[in-house]
């Protein structure tokens, strides 16, 4: 069931209206089996899989809560091989399985490996890393483990955030689950219009940008160099507003059953220096890789260079989370070897580097054009067509962009800064509750307009949805 | 007054304008005709063109056509006309692209006193119109009752339909989009309907096509092929109307370029017996109608080169066959 859909309007206000009819217990019990229906409604054979994460993560914590401190590794590692092992499994099984084959070819033996048809189920690597973050928490002692299995299955499955995050941490959001709570009408209202901005974000921004952005990624070598510039920077705010759009709706519909979400996006292509942009794009990964990954690894606790070490480890893992293919793990690399560079550069200059405007424009460009060649690598479904992309740009053939494409662009660039910059100024998602009613109501009629205008006939899934 | 209270007050006035807005555009609008004709070229734009420019100024009817694109490049009233002797506007071919059994129905139930009076009414029947995949048209939005979206589909897409019959503005949207507008604005309302009774938006400046055409694309299509039967409901409604109005009727099964016709039989040996299986229930309908069965142009007298896909006729080609099928309608039936 799609957020951008029509079954999920109705599967919403059907579950908002019993759900605020109802005490805390059972409340619980309603957003567990709309949790369990909203994912089944694509494919209930793998809701068998986010039922083994949840039973082995909700018995490990309450073992882990009475256990001597000789076995709490032993159990921790049980929730360790569990959900990366789903994981491994469903993710990556057909991508080791290739890579070793041309690793044996290349050193002139022959291969002949097994692959599989394996289905990757939606969301795998969101609710995976959330329950093993979950009992990492409770091996350190950062959270006590959950005794009822309704809230901890609950935990694990929350509909709104349960297919692309935000990836939450249980000390955030598992006392809201346990706690009673209704969502007064101010909740309800800032809610519904977060849910607004993200189906403008996702329909009427990131869904119209597909058209300039497939055709050059599909054949680099037939566009010129501005089509294919034009198209990486249509990508980059494609996949924004797309996984921002879902986290927007994801808080929204959350809000309105009266649970906070965590912020996963705010405003990254504002960000003048790539350490920046990743403190404020798809945070909850980023935190997570930073608390579970990075800081185990030694964090920045030793010598610069074991620094950027991990820096590069958790940036190269990171592209790995996102898809079975290197050509994440390059964009990961990317993202890695930037965030190095800035480390070195500000440890040298420190304070001087942004104190003027023009210098911070200069950081600026600096940061969007790393951020966008990455997004090459990320984007192209293969190495030969991200190099067709990048000699393309370079060759500096043909002339302007084509005029149809990039009065789109202009077009929904424009939308999408009548929707951030507010909200960056205001330093809140739902700045626009604070307007005047008149523009307001004439902006939120024109909201409802685009969105309907813009729907196709059929569903468009978050691009996320993949990861 | 608190602010909470300021802000919940603001917050009820902005809502009460953002719904009346919608409610104006809904009854104010979206329900009205003249938004779907801004794009002639759009699904729903083009029916009402062809009911205003064809139809209604259309005399004494004898024959009338009912199809997608392929029947209305193919029939060219005023050869077929003149072939069956027939005064000038006597033959009315109201085809429209992408029409099925479903808008067959529509045309002739909004226009009934017209096609109520003719002697003769053509069908075009074609494979395509049984496939699976074919997407919900504009049409089918704006028109179909709600009876028959929940009678023609499942699942969430009825659920989709029931909130476009509820909603017109949701379901005008192609007619809203910006392409209508511009379309409007470069005056392009006026030129709709050709000097030969037909709708101009086809290659007419081509007579023939080529001896070879890329059948690659039109293979893949075939593989990924699944059936459906809805189709036929509507077939038996048009059969049951024109008996009611006491019209005879002749599906006609439109030919394919024999070359296009082969390969189907190669790639999907099923199509063919669905169609089958799909005429024979139109020919059990218990109504008055006969079937004019051509697979290929081979009976007609047509070659590969008068088709301009696997589908459409070059002009010569629908000469070729506007003429077989007026000498076949003067053998079949005593037209007046």
């Amino acid at each position: 069931m799609l957020f951008n859909s029509w079954e999920f309007a109705v599967f919403f206000a059907s579950v908002l209206l019993i759900y605020r009819r109802l005490g805390t217990r059972h409340q619980n019990v309603l957003l567990l089996v709309a949790s369990y229906v909203f994912y089944g409604w694509w494919d209930w054979r793998f809701l068998s899989l986010i039922w083994i994460s949840t039973i082995v993560d909700y018995l490990v914590a309450l073992r882990l809560g009475r256990s001597e401190t000789t076995r709490r590794r032993a159990l921790l590692m049980i929730s360790v091989i569990t959900n990366l092992g789903l994981l491994a499994f469903f993710k990556y099984f057909n991508f080791f399985v290739d890579s070793a084959a041309v690793l044996i070819e290349s050193i002139g033996l022959s291969a002949n490996l097994p692959t599989l048809r394996v289905i990757l189920p939606v969301g795998i690597s969101f609710y995976t890393f959330q329950t093993l973050g979950y009992t990492i928490d409770v091996y350190r002692g950062k959270a006590p483990p959950e005794r009822d299995p309704v809230v901890f299955a609950t935990y694990v499955a929350y509909f709104p955030q349960l297919v692309a995050g935000p990836i939450e941490r249980a000390a955030h959001l598992l006392p809201q689950i346990r706690q009673p709570r209704r969502a007064d009408n101010e909740q309800l209202a800032s809610g519904a219009l977060l849910i607004l901005i993200g189906l403008t974000r996702k329909v009427a921004i990131a869904d119209p940008l597909a058209s300039i952005v497939d055709g050059a990624f599909a054949n680099p070598a037939i566009w010129g160099s501005a089509d294919l510039l034009l198209a990486v920077a249509a990508f980059a705010l494609q996949i924004y507003c797309d996984f921002a759009g879902y986290t927007d709706i994801a808080r929204g519909t959350s809000r309105m059953l009266g649970i906070e979400l965590m912020e996963n996006f705010n405003h990254p292509y504002f960000a003048a220096d790539i350490t920046t942009f990743w403190r404020r794009w798809h945070i909850s990964l980023s935190t997570w890789l930073r608390d579970y990954l990075y800081i185990p690894l030694g964090g920045n606790r030793g010598t610069p260079l074991f620094t950027y070490r991990n820096i590069m480890i958790t940036m190269l893992l990171g592209g790995l989370w996102h898809g079975a293919s290197w050509t994440f793990v390059v964009w990961g690399g990317i993202h890695g070897v930037a965030l190095v560079a800035h480390k070195w550069f500000v440890k040298r200059r420190p304070a001087k580097r942004s104190a003027t405007r023009a210098g911070r424009v200069l950081s600026w460009s600096a940061c969007t054009a790393v951020v966008l060649f990455a997004w090459i690598f990320f984007r192209a479904p293969t190495f030969g067509l991200a190099y067709q992309m990048i000699v393309g740009i370079g060759a500096l053939r043909g002339g302007l962009p084509e005029a149809a494409a990039a009065a789109t662009f202009i077009a929904l660039l424009a939308l999408l800064l009548f929707i951030d910059v507010p909200q960056y100024r205001r330093g809140t998602h739902t700045a626009m509750i604070e307007w005047h009613w008149l523009p307001r109501g004439l902006v939120y009629a024109a909201l409802v307009l685009l969105i309907l205008l813009l729907t196709p006939e059929d569903d468009v899934p978050f691009i996320y949805f993949q990861f | 007054m608190s602010p909470s209270s300021t802000s919940s007050s603001s917050g009820k006035r902005a809502l009460l304008l953002c719904l009346g807005i919608l409610l104006l555009l809904e009854f104010g609008v979206a329900r009205r005709d003249w938004v779907w004709r801004l794009d002639p070229r759009r699904p729903v734009g083009i029916l009402l063109a062809v009911e205003d420019e064809i139809i209604r100024p259309a005399g004494d009817v004898r024959v009338a056509a009912l199809g997608s694109s392929v029947l209305r490049d193919a029939l060219l009233p005023r050869v077929f006309e003149e072939a069956a002797g027939l005064p000038a506007g006597s033959v009315l071919n109201t085809s429209l692209p992408n029409a099925t059994p479903f808008d067959f129905v529509l045309i002739y139930e909004r226009n009934r006193q017209v096609f109520a009076g003719a002697e003769l009414l053509l069908v075009g029947i074609e494979d395509w119109f049984f496939y699976e995949e074919l997407g919900v048209s504009a049409r089918y939005h704006r028109w179909a009752t709600l009876a028959d979206r929940f009678a023609d589909y499942s699942g969430a897409k009825r659920l989709q339909l029931t909130v476009s019959w509820l909603w017109k503005t949701y379901a005008a949207r192609q007619a809203f989009a910006l392409d209508g507008l511009s379309a409007a604005l470069q005056g392009e309302r006026a030129e709709v309907i050709g000097d030969d009774g037909r709708t101009k938006w086809r290659p007419e400046e081509h007579a023939l096509g080529t001896d070879t055409f890329d059948l690659g694309p039109y293979e893949f299509r075939l593989r990924e092929r699944r059936w459906r039967d809805r189709p036929l409901r509507y077939l038996a409604r048009l059969l049951e109307l024109a008996g009611e109005d006491g019209v005879p009727v002749v599906i006609v099964r439109m030919p394919m370029r024999a070359t296009a016709f082969r390969l189907r039989g190669q790639v999907d040996a099923e199509a063919e017996l669905r169609l089958q299986s799909a005429l024979a229930t139109v020919r059990d309908a218990g109504v008055p109608s006969r079937l004019l069965d051509l697979p290929t142009g081979a009976t007609v007298g047509l070659q590969d080169r008068h088709f301009l896909d696997e589908r459409h006729l070059g002009t010569r080609g629908a000469e070729i066959f506007s003429r077989y099928l007026a000498a076949w309608a003067i053998e079949t039936y005593a037209l007046r």
